[in-house]
Parts: C-alpha cells; sequence; structure tokens
C-alpha cells in the first residue's frame, strides 16, 4: 500500500461532515465564522468522497490563507494542496507544495505529497507542463506571506 | 517482504499534546532516525511498518496525529477501527501529562471498538523532568495502559513501546481478524528452527 494512496483516499463518513456543516451554518447564519469552524468544515469536505465538496472545501481554505493567521497558513496550503490534485488541478497542487517547501524544505509530509503529485503527472504525461507553468507563480503567495510561515514554522 | 506472510494488518494511533514527540517516536521505528527540527505535523500523518514477533509477522498501519489545537476536533474522525493506541506526553512538560485524562476520554468516546491502550512518556534524555516514572506508571495502572519511558533521540524504549503494545493486541482474541485464510498463529513452541528465516 502506498502511503500517499492511503492519505489521498481516505474518506471522512458523511455523517461527520453533516456535523461540520451544521456548526459552520449556524454561525454563518449568525453573521459570524471562526476561523476554526471554517478550518475544521473545509477540512472535511476535502476529506469527503464527492467531487463538489472538494471544490467548496478549497473556496473556504483559500479564504482563510488570504486572511489567516500566520500560524495556520503553511497548514491550509497543504489541504489547498490536496484539494487541488484531487480535482486534477496538479500544477496547482504543485505550487501548493512548492509554497510550503520554500519555508519548510525538510517537511517530509509535502516533500511525499510533492513526489505523489509529481509521479501522477508523469503517469499522465503532463510533467513536462508543469516545470514550464511553475515558473511563474500565479497565486500570489506574496514574500511576506512566506515569511509569515517561517515564523510560523519557528513556533 | 511475501505479503502472504503477513498475519494481519493492524490500525495504531498515536495521540498526545503538541510537540511532545509523537512524530519523533515513530520516525525513530520506521526509519531508525531523529530530526532535532521535526516540524509539527499537518492534521495526520501515515506510516507502514512490519513487525515480526514470535515468528508472526504484522503490518502496522500507524496514523500520527497531529497535536495542535487547530485539528483537535477532527482527529478522532481518524479514530475508527484503531486495535492501538499510544498515547504520548513529555516528561519534562507536566500539561501534557495531565492533558492525558482527556485524550482517554476522547478516545473512549469515538474509538468503534475496544483498543489496547500505551503510554509513553518521551524526552527521558533531558535533564529536565518534571513529571517521575513512578507517576506515569501509576497513571497507566490506574487506566489498565501498558508504560514505557522513551527517547526518540536516544532510542531508548522506542521499539519496546510498539512491540510490546502488537504483542499485547494479537494475544488479545476477537480484536483483529486474519488478512488471508489459511495461516495461523505461530506458538513459541511452533517456532522455526534456528537458521530458517520465517519471512
Amino acid at each position: 500500500m502506498n502511503k500517499m494512496d492511503v492519505i489521498i483516499k481516505d474518506v471522512i463518513n458523511p455523517d461527520e461532515i453533516m456535523k461540520f456543516e451544521e456548526k459552520y451554518k449556524k454561525e454563518e447564519a449568525m453573521g459570524c465564522i471562526c476561523p476554526e469552524t471554517q478550518f475544521e468544515y473545509a477540512w472535511c469536505l476535502v476529506r469527503s468522497p464527492y467531487a463538489d465538496d472538494w471544490k467548496t472545501g478549497f473556496e473556504l481554505l483559500k479564504k482563510l490563507y488570504d486572511i489567516g493567521d500566520d500560524h495556520a497558513k503553511r497548514d491550509y496550503l497543504y489541504y489547498m494542496a490536496i484539494a487541488k490534485f484531487k480535482m486534477k488541478k496538479y500544477d496547482d497542487a504543485l505550487e501548493y507544495c512548492q509554497a510550503i517547501l520554500k519555508v519548510q524544505p525538510q517537511n517530509h509530509q509535502v516533500k511525499q505529497l510533492k513526489a505523489y503529485i509529481e509521479s501522477k503527472m508523469k503517469k499522465e504525461g503532463l510533467l513536462g507542463m508543469a516545470v514550464i507553468g511553475g515558473a511563474g507563480l500565479v497565486l500570489g503567495i506574496g514574500a511576506a506571506a512566506l515569511a509569515a510561515i517561517a515564523v510560523a514554522s519557528k513556533k | 517482504m511475501d505479503g502472504e506472510d503477513v498475519l494481519t494488518t493492524l490500525k495504531i494511533l498515536i495521540i498526545g499534546d503538541s510537540g511532545v514527540g509523537k512524530s519523533s517516536l515513530l520516525l525513530r521505528f520506521t526509519d531508525d532516525k531523529f530530526d532535532p527540527d521535526q516540524s509539527a505535523t499537518i492534521g495526520v500523518d501515515f506510516k507502514v511498518k512490519s513487525l515480526t514477533i514470535d515468528g508472526n509477522t504484522v503490518k502496522l498501519a500507524i496514523w500520527d496525529t497531529a497535536g495542535q489545537e487547530r485539528f483537535r476536533t477532527l482527529t478522532p474522525s481518524y479514530y475508527r477501527g484503531a486495535q492501538g493506541v499510544i498515547f504520548v506526553y513529555d516528561c519534562t512538560r507536566k500539561d501534557s501529562f495531565t492533558r492525558l485524562d482527556t485524550w482517554l476520554s476522547e478516545v473512549d468516546t469515538y474509538s468503534t471498538k475496544p483498543t489496547i491502550k500505551m503510554l509513553v512518556g518521551n524526552k527521558i534524555d533531558k535533564e529536565d523532568r518534571v513529571v517521575t516514572r513512578d507517576e506515569g506508571l501509576k497513571f497507566a495502572r490506574r487506566h489498565r495502559m501498558l508504560f514505557i519511558e522513551a527517547s526518540a533521540k536516544t532510542r531508548d524504549g522506542v521499539e519496546y513501546a510498539f512491540e510490546e503494545l502488537v504483542e499485547k493486541i494479537i494475544q488479545t482474541p476477537g480484536l483483529w481478524e486474519h488478512d488471508g485464510g489459511g495461516k495461523k498463529i505461530k506458538l513459541d513452541s511452533e517456532q522455526q528452527p534456528a537458521g530458517l528465516c520465517s519471512c
């Protein structure tokens, strides 16, 4: 069994998603969503068996990333990468991995994910394109954000 | 290794406060390495390792959970089906020891079947210990857990922690099932004669 297969294919129980969805919707209705609640819900969605959920999960994570506290940015990026991978947006997924590796070059979870994405791309004949495309970071993960992650990782 | 020789696959969880050394214990066990700059785990990590005990090879699927608060509410969704749980605290941090009660009740709430529990007091290589061996042992006894003090840095106790846990799981009827048909547990007396490799 490939380690990354297990992690990527791990699916959350739909009951669990509904539990966190309820919490999220409740806060949404009150007009004040805690970042914790949003993250919990997004993480559930990324682990959902349904493709639509991955997209929603990604959007929620992206919002958290944009406004989020520095300590959590690395974690948001990691699950953004996983969401994009599941959506077969390999270039984006790779880019998120590279953004983390810039500040935590030795992070084995991220290195594993990156290698896994690359092997998938190789199989599907997409790797060459990614190398060219990956040269320019389209994400707008600026130097400030990266520095912030660097601080968080020294914790 | 020949897959047919594997008696069963066991799901093992590692839980405990942030920074107590869960990933370091796992890295020492699976790769015999130690990384002083180990970064905090994102969500959950997963590793596989085969272990042969008394002539029986089992495959361990080990889930290493993040201790950070952000992940706390969701890591229990990984508890399902675990046969063994390793609770880790840091001997030099009292808070990580006192929080064990919370971790225990969480496992009792969310695990779907009885589990064998192992308590590991990590970082005994450090000189500023605040939790004594006796305190750890008493806690383990009170909660019917296995117990060992260990150091991921120096290797002390690490192998033992996993081996003891697996041995106890195998000895507990009803906790696990055979992966393939036909293979019986080898008892000590039936072990392969010396010189023959059992894998």
